[in-house]
């Protein structure tokens, strides 16, 4: 009897115990699952993984070709059988193109990385070696061993030109990107300060020692966060165009200040005083006073929904790109100073060039919105077409006649304009908006300073745009001065030789 | 063919001949050897179900099902990463196998075992300290005895000496006065184990300590103590032994050490990563670089090489083989024949979890087999005697 009792507790005890190791399988199981789903990719692709080294070797990588067939990077069977990148495009489209290295691939490498690594098989079965099937299923398999190739849809040429037209220091130093309004192909997408990507072993000892990289990685382009400043008016205006009845026969009263109830007020460039003047003039003189009040009285809800159409806020994915899409926080009219600032593309505004060039290029093609893409065409290793990328509309931002109005009235600030980066663009029949953003510019010490961004977004010519460019001058000043001449010289050369 | 336990066999086989007709076609010439391998552990198997569900059909019909399936699936592993070591384990199974039915055929009534208290005392000390005295270092571990002829883990065999002291040393538990011997041993045997620096038998010795003591005394109180002193001596051992802080310190940042301490743990993350959820297929992986892959990591060449899916599969195999030995257990007549199924079933579940949780840097690494999958014939003959024993006491119910 003792031992009957003793054994019912045991039993007891037993289930108990039998309950934990069936909770610490469940655990390891889950952890599997955990491993699987948010470590395992990452682990695999470390560089230390010996797996994909050895894989990823066999396939000579693909060569990177610019739209007209220049080659910009490729890979070359060294003598010890490992592979070495050449990157023949150099500086000018570091950020953009990416690198690749044994533990790294970054940008477009990245992006078509499993398509520059993947080669051409075919299958080749005949009645001798049917049973090798069996035996060995590789012997029947022809492998190229050359990866597939990408074709992107940058232009070199304008790509250099604008490499060029950028200098090193905080005052010429900015990003382009131009588009093709019409199929969002990106011609150009540069960055200045850059690096020489073949030199990357060396610039990563350099940059061991110093200890900061003065920023040159990032492709500011598409990830950069700036105030977009007044080129961010073009928003404004579509809203306002679209919400307020009547208001192109509107008489603002600019009396060179704006006042409003909570902050404050929001004063124009060099304090100038505009008078009684139409929405056109005030878009022409881009007018502090007038596009921050029309933003309160748009308010921010309306703002954000037209700011969003253009990709604002959205988190669109470009093909080949890594896209850090534009932020707008709309406020309350309670909030009627913050609101007022957004309207002007200061405050809660954040967009880069690419996100700009977008806005442009969405009205150069009376309001329709193409996906940017960064890659045209997917090509073998004999040349022939694998896969090809078709235009993609994104978003209707606006009807064409609206889209049409803002056209006109981009080309009007640049047809009134006498300063002379705005008469060349104008030859051109050319459009555009300038932009003067206060911002803060992080210095490789880790200080902020502040800086004048020189902005400029614009599209050439009015009949037919070709080009749609976004111009960031980091610390450059006044928008019709450095931005507009890189902008205006880019669209020239553009129009009249492709 | 009607019976439900024999129909069991009819997937083994499967498994089996899709495993080594697997590995035969890989092989650069078509390999008969891997089938006829296949067909002698086909033939073994059948025997052993035949054996069990004929003449001792008191007893439980399943746990030789889910014993036959692991080392069929560590052996097909084996054969792909070294054949020579696939037969020596092939001939291992056989004997493995020829002990537990030996046991089944020969045991008479376990419970007349009961009373041989100090003969399991004395095995249990001389097995815990034979390699600290004679032993020699392999991984890092002193935990090999070469007696010339034969060389083997005397600790292995100190298992079962140990689950049997204490299941008769327990089985009368009244006061904690008769804690005070059993409390001893265990201590003295878990002090060997980290002397010889094997630390994933240390972990198995407390947890079998732990688990046993609970059951059989039904004290909360002493559960807590017992999780106390372990806590207490794993905290005494990271601050006296340096290789157990080296451990620690890995197991937090494998990434740091990747190329030295932590190569091995570095190494089996990457095969699991790369495993995915249906695996690179069994010889399309590249177990070549993972260490020590024949036994403690086996189980990273089995994620990487047959997935994840199929790893689960595995370890839901070993809770079943783990739910029929705790229930001999639950249905065995005496205390004593009872802690002993405890003992040896809690065994060999938490070497699983032990060396699975390492090997997925869940919990600190420690260097121990995965139960009748890795490589090694004193585990194997360990598992399959703990088993065997456990077929007997399935018997009493």
């Amino acid at each position: 009897m003792r031992e009957e009792v003793r054994k019912n507790a045991l039993n007891k005890n037993i289930k108990i115990i039998s309950g934990v190791i069936l909770l610490l399988f469940v655990g390891i199981m889950g952890y599997m699952l955990y491993f699987q789903a948010t470590m395992a990719e990452e682990i695999a692709a470390k560089p230390g993984n010996v797996r994909s080294a050895v894989e990823r070797n066999r396939v000579l990588r693909g060569t990177i070709y610019d739209r007209n067939g220049t080659v910009l990077s490729y890979s070359e069977r060294q003598e010890n059988d490992s592979q070495k990148r050449i990157y023949q495009g150099g500086a000018a489209f570091a950020q953009t193109l990416g690198y690749v290295t044994k533990g790294t691939v970054t940008s477009l490498e990245s992006y078509m990385d499993k398509t520059l690594v993947t080669d051409e098989y075919e299958i080749n079965i005949t009645r001798d070696n049917f049973f090798e099937v069996f035996r060995d299923p590789g012997s029947i398999i022809n492998r190229t061993k050359l990866g597939n190739n990408v074709v992107t849809t940058l232009d070199g040429e304008l790509q250099r030109k604008a490499y060029e037209l950028l200098g090193d220091e905080l005052g010429a130093s900015g990003s382009v990107v131009a588009l093709n309004p019409k199929t969002g192909e990106i011609l150009a997408m540069v960055n200045k300060p850059s690096y020489d990507p073949n030199r990357l072993e060396e610039i990563y000892a350099e940059l061991n020692e110093k200890g900061y990289d003065e920023g040159v990685f990032v492709n500011r382009a598409s990830r950069g966060t700036y105030a977009p400043g007044s080129t961010f008016k073009i928003i404004t205006l579509l809203a306002a165009l679209e919400e307020i009845e009547g208001v192109e026969e509107r008489i603002f009263e600019d009396d060179g200040f704006l006042e409003v109830n909570a902050g404050n007020g929001i004063p124009n460039v060099n304090d100038n005083r505009y008078g009684n003047i139409s929405l056109k003039k005030a878009f022409e003189v881009s007018s502090n006073v007038v596009f921050g009040g029309l933003a309160i009285e748009l308010g921010g809800d309306k703002m954000e929904e037209v700011a969003e159409r253009f990709g604002f806020n959205e988190g669109l994915d470009v093909t080949g790109v890594n896209f850090v899409s534009g932020s707008y926080t709309a406020y309350g009219r309670s909030d009627d100073g913050l609101l007022a600032l957004t309207g002007i593309g200061q405050g809660d505004v954040e967009g880069n060039p690419l996100q700009m060039a977008m806005v442009t290029a969405a009205i150069a093609n009376d309001g329709m919105l193409m996906e940017p893409r960064l890659v045209n065409s997917v090509l073998k290793y004999d040349g022939t077409t694998k896969d090809r990328y078709e235009p993609v509309l994104y978003n209707t931002v606006a009807d064409v006649d609206t889209a049409q109005t803002v056209k006109a009235y981009m080309k009007n600030n640049v047809d009134a304009s006498k300063n002379d980066n705005m008469k060349v663009i104008s030859s051109i029949r050319g459009g555009g908006k300038t932009g003067t953003a206060q911002d803060r510019f992080q210095t490789t010490s880790g200080e902020y300073i502040d800086v004048e961004n020189s902005w400029f977004t614009g599209y050439a010519p009015f009949e037919d745009p070709e080009i749609a460019i976004a111009v960031i001058v980091l610390d450059g000043g006044s928008g019709s001065g450095k931005a507009a001449a890189i902008a205006g010289e880019l669209m020239k050369w553009y129009t009249e030789n492709r | 063919m009607k019976d439900a336990k024999i129909r069991m066999l009819i997937p083994i086989f499967l498994l089996t001949f899709a495993m080594f007709f697997n590995i035969a076609v890989f092989q650069p010439v078509f390999d008969i050897g891997a089938l006829i391998m296949a067909a002698v552990m086909c033939v073994l198997i059948a025997y052993a179900h035949f054996v069990v569900n004929k003449f001792f059909s008191s007893g439980d019909k399943f746990l030789v099902t889910f014993m036959s399936v692991l080392p069929v699936i560590g052996i097909a592993v084996l054969y792909r990463l070294n054949p020579d070591i696939a037969i020596k384990q092939v001939l291992w199974f056989i004997i493995g196998m020829s002990v537990y039915i030996a046991l089944v055929i020969i045991l008479p009534d376990l419970k007349r075992f009961a009373k041989l208290k100090y003969l399991y005392l004395a095995g249990t000390v001389v097995f815990m300290a034979m390699a600290t005295f004679i032993g020699e270092t392999r991984f890092g571990a002193k935990n090999w005895v070469d007696l010339g002829f034969i060389s083997f883990q005397p600790s292995e065999f100190g298992k079962i000496f140990f689950v049997f002291y204490l299941a008769s040393s327990l089985k009368n538990f009244s006061t904690l006065k008769s804690l005070l011997e059993p409390g001893i041993i265990v201590l003295v045997s878990i002090g060997f184990m980290v002397l010889q620096r094997d630390l994933g038998s240390a972990m198995i010795f407390s947890f079998i300590a732990i688990a046993m003591i609970f059951a059989a005394t039904s004290k909360v109180k002493y559960l807590l103590a017992s999780f106390g002193v372990g806590a207490l001596g794993a905290l005494m051992s990271y601050v006296l032994f340096p290789h157990i802080r080296r451990r620690v310190m890995i197991w937090l940042k494998p990434w740091e050490y990747a190329a030295n301490e932590s190569y091995q743990i570095v190494q089996g993350l990457y095969a699991m990563a790369s495993g995915g959820l249906f695996g690179q297929g069994l010889g399309n992986g590249s177990p070549e670089y993972i260490p020590v892959r024949e036994s403690d990591y086996i189980f990273a060449v089995i994620v990487e090489e047959l997935g994840m899916i199929f790893s689960f599969g595995i370890l839901i195999i070993y809770f079943l083989l783990f739910y029929r030995n705790i229930r001999s257990a639950l249905k065995a007549r005496s205390t004593f024949t009872s802690l002993l199924a405890v003992g040896f079933s809690v065994m060999i579940a938490m070497q699983v979890i032990v060396i699975i949780g390492g090997v997925l840097n869940m919990i600190p690494l420690t260097g121990i087999t995965l139960p009748l999958i890795s490589y090694g014939g004193t585990s194997m003959l360990t598992v399959f005697f703990s088993l065997g024993i456990i077929q007997k006491i399935s018997e009493e119910a």
